[in-house]
């Protein structure tokens, strides 16, 4: 494992541009170096917002530490981005399960299953799934799907570091034990290489690691809009009113942080959609996408007379602002619930 | 459904599925220049609240470092508005939720490359 932790790094290092992230935060991950796979699949995510397997991999490192929360939302982007994507459809299906929803788990299953029938992942998890409904529950070691194979030759319970959440999936996520210990790492391809064993002793040692880990994460995690942030989103602003910021930031091209000037000019721009509709008999406004040379910025009402703003880069494909608002306003409606 | 003389470009606009109405105006004066819609649909109000938008728009992007507004589109429980500008010209289009926004879009844009 440190090995080919090296070796991934060296590879990152001589092309810091390309995808050689995914399998680096991978590797990271199954040697239980969860905030060194964070920063490496947020770094890259930085750079290809739009990977859906990098979202894979970042759920995984979540489920690992056991934000199942953050699990999700990952796996629901990557879905977003890719509706095929099987690892995201076992994800989901694996947290559908940990709540207890067995029903949903086998929706997702069968979702993974009409996509890809004879993927050993797939397959492996529907035999834990149908064995277990069947009262058959599988025995053994739980862990998420994305759970690193154990192996025969690897010690069980040496670096499991979220046993609670995987004491509620032991199901399907013993399916995915099965699947990564049953096939070699090959089968998977070099998107997930689920298949190779744990390490505990990998050593921090490559030059591109080491830039990463001083770097530290650099996308905005603060809440209540990390996710958007990482799903895409240059920033997001929660405005009240008033013309206020609740929350958020606006870090604009210049490096200023604009949140306060750009709160006061949306609460004008909401007041002016909302007297438009008004006088055009069209209903309450929904969105407000002003896409211009390098942000597309997308606006919704939420609570109250709140406003909720995310901005993306010039390029991002059309439907996706929309989206990350929807997830936004959400997010923001919660947090606000919360206060 | 009314109209004058239009480019094709808007025609073609006017008489996508959902289209209510498109006007032609001038984002200085926010008075229609050239319109094509139904009868229902108030051409003078549609151009001056597009155009109020626009220029709010326009100072939100200002604001935000964004560059130039190229495209706004505000959708509403019973219609969507879309308005793209080219120089001192904004186009508008007004339409019913069974509109394709996709399609309008696309569509829009073509119309502005068809003002040139």
């Amino acid at each position: 494992m440190p090995d080919e932790i090296a070796r991934l790094s060296e590879a990152l290092a001589r092309d810091p541009a390309g995808m050689g992230w995914v399998p680096l935060a991978d590797a990271l991950r199954r040697a239980r170096r969860l905030p060194a796979a964070e920063r490496t699949a947020l770094r890259g995510l930085e750079r290809h917002p739009y990977h859906a397997d990098g979202h894979d991999i970042l759920a995984r490192i979540a489920a690992d530490g056991g934000d199942a929360g953050r699990a999700r939302d990952e796996w629901e982007m990557a879905l977003r981005l890719d509706p095929r994507h099987v690892g995201a459809r076992l994800g989901l299906g694996w947290l559908a399960l940990r709540i207890g929803d067995r029903d949903a788990a086998l929706r997702w299953w069968r979702g993974a299953h009409d996509i890809a029938p004879t993927d050993p992942r797939v397959m492996a998890a529907g035999r834990q799934l149908h064995g277990a409904a069947a009262g058959a529950t599988a025995p053994g070691r739980p862990a998420p799907p994305n759970a690193p194979a154990q192996g025969g030759a690897t010690p069980s319970g040496a670096v499991d570091p979220a046993p609670d959440v995987r004491a509620a999936l032991a199901p399907l996520a013993a399916a995915h034990t099965h699947a990564t210990a049953d096939v070699p790492p090959a089968v998977d391809g070099p998107r997930l290489a689920l298949g190779a064993p744990p390490s505990t002793d990998a050593k921090p040692a490559t030059p591109v690691l080491s830039a990463e880990d001083a770097a530290g994460a650099t996308a905005d995690d603060r809440p209540p809009f990390g996710a958007v942030t990482r799903g895409g989103a240059r920033f997001a602003l929660l405005v009240d009113g008033d013309g206020l910021v609740l929350a958020g930031h606006a870090g604009v091209a210049s490096g200023l942080d604009r949140a306060d000037a750009l709160a006061a000019e949306l609460s004008g721009l909401s007041g002016e959609a909302r007297g438009a509709l008004r006088q055009l008999q069209i209903g309450a406004w929904e969105h407000l996408l002003v896409e211009c040379e390098a942000l597309t910025l997308a606006l919704a009402p939420g609570e109250g007379d709140t406003v909720t703003l995310v901005a993306t880069p010039a390029g991002t494909p059309a439907g996706l602002p929309r989206l990350l608002l929807d997830r936004a306003r959400q997010r923001a409606n919660a947090w606000m619930d919360a206060l | 459904m009314s109209a004058r003389t239009l480019s094709p470009s808007i025609t073609a606009l006017a008489r996508l599925r959902g289209v209510r109405g498109v006007v032609v105006t001038s984002v200085r004066d926010a008075l229609p220049i050239e319109s094509s819609a139904h009868v229902d649909v108030d051409v003078d109000a549609l151009a001056a609240f597009a155009t109020a938008l626009h220029r709010r728009a326009h100072q939100s992007a200002e604001c935000s470092e964004a560059g130039a507004v190229r495209l706004l589109s505000l959708d509403a429980a019973a219609g969507r508005l879309m308005a793209a500008a080219r120089g001192e010209l904004l186009i508008v289009v007004l339409a019913g939720r069974e509109a394709n926004p996709g399609l309008l879009r696309v569509s829009l844009q073509r119309a502005l490359e068809g003002l040139g």
